[in-house]
């Protein structure tokens, strides 16, 4: 099947992409996803109205318990989109990058020729005693959850194993966090906009030995938006599209226990080896990546499961600061990553499209860009790994 | 040399067919239960001691303080006519016997002071998860999903497929039915990882008694088996795991939920 799709005709491109900033939000869902598929149209090259659309799938977990369902429609009939076949699509924190998977599908089987892939969450909106809704949804309840486990824990497991197992230390992702805060202090969009130092980040109050705070990404509401369109159509909105070289997923077991190993996942290599292979490129091609940090611990295990660093040297790699802006060969996280952008469950998958497509076209802050950034990848996950999502762009076809 | 053994957290005493077990716990001169013990955990554990060197396995009275689906499905025993009399005493103490029961003194030397201020907490935290009204949050998990893997969950029983598949599954790896051969894993491992959430990270089922423990230890344990799980540390053990740390199964309170006491099984450290 996979083979099939990867040779058919039509080529996929983004010609739009927009996001509300990310953080505390005053507004709700429907406001939010307003704002998001507002700054999407608005981003069109070219005339678009959002009556062109033939398709929409919007990603999200869970919006705290409420309206969990027909999602979707009650999102876009604020956006000018009634009338046409939307669906939620719900993949824990990989929610909005298979709904990219699944928009570009919709165009590459030749049933669509514009479609949105979206997400949105709401998180903060809850009492603190209901913010507990969160922890835990995604994992496998029966077994990790009734063992005291929610993500925090889970990623605090695959770190301790990563140390014992390997050269590696918490400073290392000490200098991933200090390096993802870095990177977004200067995005608008971002949810933390602080710079935060080496000691400060290894000191931080502990949530799950051996990780710290600033080891993991902040609750988040945002939403995300991107406008993909057939290549036979892509003119009419823009001379300048952004190209959907490859899209790929995988899955692997839910709960940790159920791995053969704890220090890498499965499902990324999996993707990211199709990916590559689809696009025909390999991981040094790759000038940008965002990476799914919900804890730095998963951005160590990415650069080592995408390629960009070898099995049991992305602490060395962190070390080095190879993932920092125009300082290495491939940048890590540009926007500042989940760590310091934000990640509001659902929006966090094409959220990191928007981040690629500005990057593409050199339309981020000017202090943020990436020099001559022309191949970019997207690693979303669900949960600890049971779900990733990984695609690659070029300001050309491949 | 003393009679007493000391067995999975707790301490056990013989005089022929009469046992007792209590808790290693000592509190006003009074021996009270662990942060998650209580009856049926005693009784568990003495009945696995029991099951090593005595072939009667057959339970003719147990006291109503005790859980006995809990009970049955974490051991062999069964119930019966001829057996075992198990009854719950007025501390935190279980004895068993055949035929006649004679009294045998607690092992008061071999306790432990237990900290009075979160013993007290923690009792009182017990009321309140115990509410019929205190459900969870987010996920949640339904007494039916509970039960279903009851003896997964409390006897460590798997699926003999070629390999021992713990927890069990619907299919194999291969999407195969797994034969019905079932076997009972040994309750021994190492820690492979470990961590210490804060309380204010834990799931909500722990949301009472997490901030008076300072957080919830969950270990991954690696049986000698061959499977892997997560487990809770047990409560009442004031010791920081380590990797390649010896550890062994046992079933202790996870949390109440809707009136019911949900048991499962906890890591104990044992090489330390």
């Amino acid at each position: 099947m996979l083979l099939a799709l990867g040779t058919v005709m039509v080529d996929v491109g983004i010609i739009g992409a927009g996001q509300t900033k990310y953080g505390n939000h005053q507004l709700g869902m429907k406001g939010m996803w307003a704002e998001a598929a507002r700054n999407a149209f608005n981003s069109v090259d070219k005339d678009f109205h959002p009556n062109q659309i033939d398709e929409a799938f919007i990603g999200s977990v869970a919006f705290g318990g409420g309206q969990l369902g027909n999602t979707a429609a009650l999102l876009t009939e604020h956006s000018g989109m009634q009338g046409k076949p939307v669906r939620r699509v719900e993949n824990a924190c990989a929610s909005s990058g298979f709904a990219l998977r699944d928009a570009w599908m919709a165009i590459k089987s030749g049933q669509a020729d514009i479609v949105v892939a979206g997400g949105i969450e709401k998180m903060n909106d809850l009492t603190p005693e209901r913010k507990r809704f969160w922890l835990g949804v995604s994992g496998d309840t029966e077994w990790e959850r009734l063992a005291g486990l929610t993500f925090p824990g889970t990623y605090a497991l695959m770190a301790r194993r990563y140390f014992h197992e390997f050269d590696s230390t918490h400073d290392d992702l000490v200098n991933i966090s200090v390096k993802n805060h870095f990177h977004g202090l200067e995005n608008h969009f971002a949810h933390i906009r602080k710079d935060v130092s080496f000691d400060k980040a290894k000191n931080g109050f502990m949530v799950a030995d051996p990780l710290t705070l600033y080891d993991c990404c902040p609750t988040s509401d945002g939403a995300s938006c991107v406008i993909l369109a057939a290549d036979h159509v892509v003119k009419q909105f823009t001379d300048d599209p952004i190209w959907i070289n490859s899209s790929t997923a995988a899955s692997d077991y839910l709960a940790l226990h159920d791995r053969p190993s704890i220090t890498q996942l499965l499902a990324t290599q999996m993707a990211a080896k199709r990916a590559y292979s689809m696009a025909g490129i390999k991981p040094n091609d790759i000038d940008l990546a965002e990476v799914h940090d919900c804890f730095t611990i998963a951005e160590l295990l990415a650069t080592e499961d995408l390629g960009f660093a070898d099995r049991g040297e992305g602490g060395l790699f962190a070390r080095e600061g190879r993932g920092r802006r125009n300082e290495g060969n491939t940048c890590i996280n540009p926007s500042g990553g989940l760590k310091s952008k934000g990640h509001p469950l659902g929006a966090t998958g094409t959220g990191q499209t928007v981040e690629i497509f500005k990057q593409l076209r050199g339309e981020v802050e000017s202090i943020r860009q990436v020099r001559d950034a022309e191949t970019a990848l997207s690693h979303n996950v669900g949960g600890s790994g049971a779900t990733c999502a990984v695609h690659v762009y070029g300001r050309d076809r491949t | 040399m003393s009679d007493v053994q000391k067995w999975q957290g707790y301490l056990i005493k013989s005089q022929g067919d009469n046992h007792l077990i209590c808790s290693p716990w000592i509190l006003d001169g009074s021996c009270v239960f662990g942060h998650d013990s209580d009856y049926t955990t005693l009784a568990i554990s003495l009945l696995r001691y029991l099951s090593i060197d005595f072939e009667t396995s057959t339970l003719t009275n147990i006291d109503e303080k005790i859980s006995q689906e809990t009970l049955l499905a974490s051991t062999d025993f069964v119930t019966g006519n001829e057996g075992f009399t198990i009854t719950c005493n007025d501390d935190a103490s279980v004895s068993i016997f055949l035929d006649s029961h004679n009294s045998i003194e607690l092992p008061t030397d071999e306790m432990g002071d237990i900290n009075s201020d979160i013993y007290h907490q923690i009792t009182n935290a017990w009321q309140d998860e115990f509410n019929v009204n205190n459900i969870s949050q987010g996920a949640y998990v339904s007494s039916q999903q509970y039960n279903q893997n009851l003896d997964s969950r409390l006897s460590l029983v798997a699926q003999d497929n070629g390999q021992l598949i713990w927890p069990q599954r619907q299919m194999d790896a291969g999407g195969n039915d797994i034969q019905d051969k079932k076997i009972r894993i040994k309750p021994f491992g190492k820690v492979t990882t470990w961590t210490k959430l804060s309380a204010a990270g834990a799931p909500s089922e722990f949301a009472i008694r997490a901030p008076i423990l300072g957080g919830v230890c969950t270990v991954m344990i690696e049986m000698l088996d061959g499977p892997k799980g997560v487990f809770l540390q047990v409560d009442d053990q004031n010791l920081t795991p380590q990797i390649g740390d010896s550890a062994e199964i046992v079933v202790r309170r996870l949390y109440a939920q809707e009136g019911v006491i949900r048991y499962g099984a906890k890591a104990i450290i044992t090489n330390r």
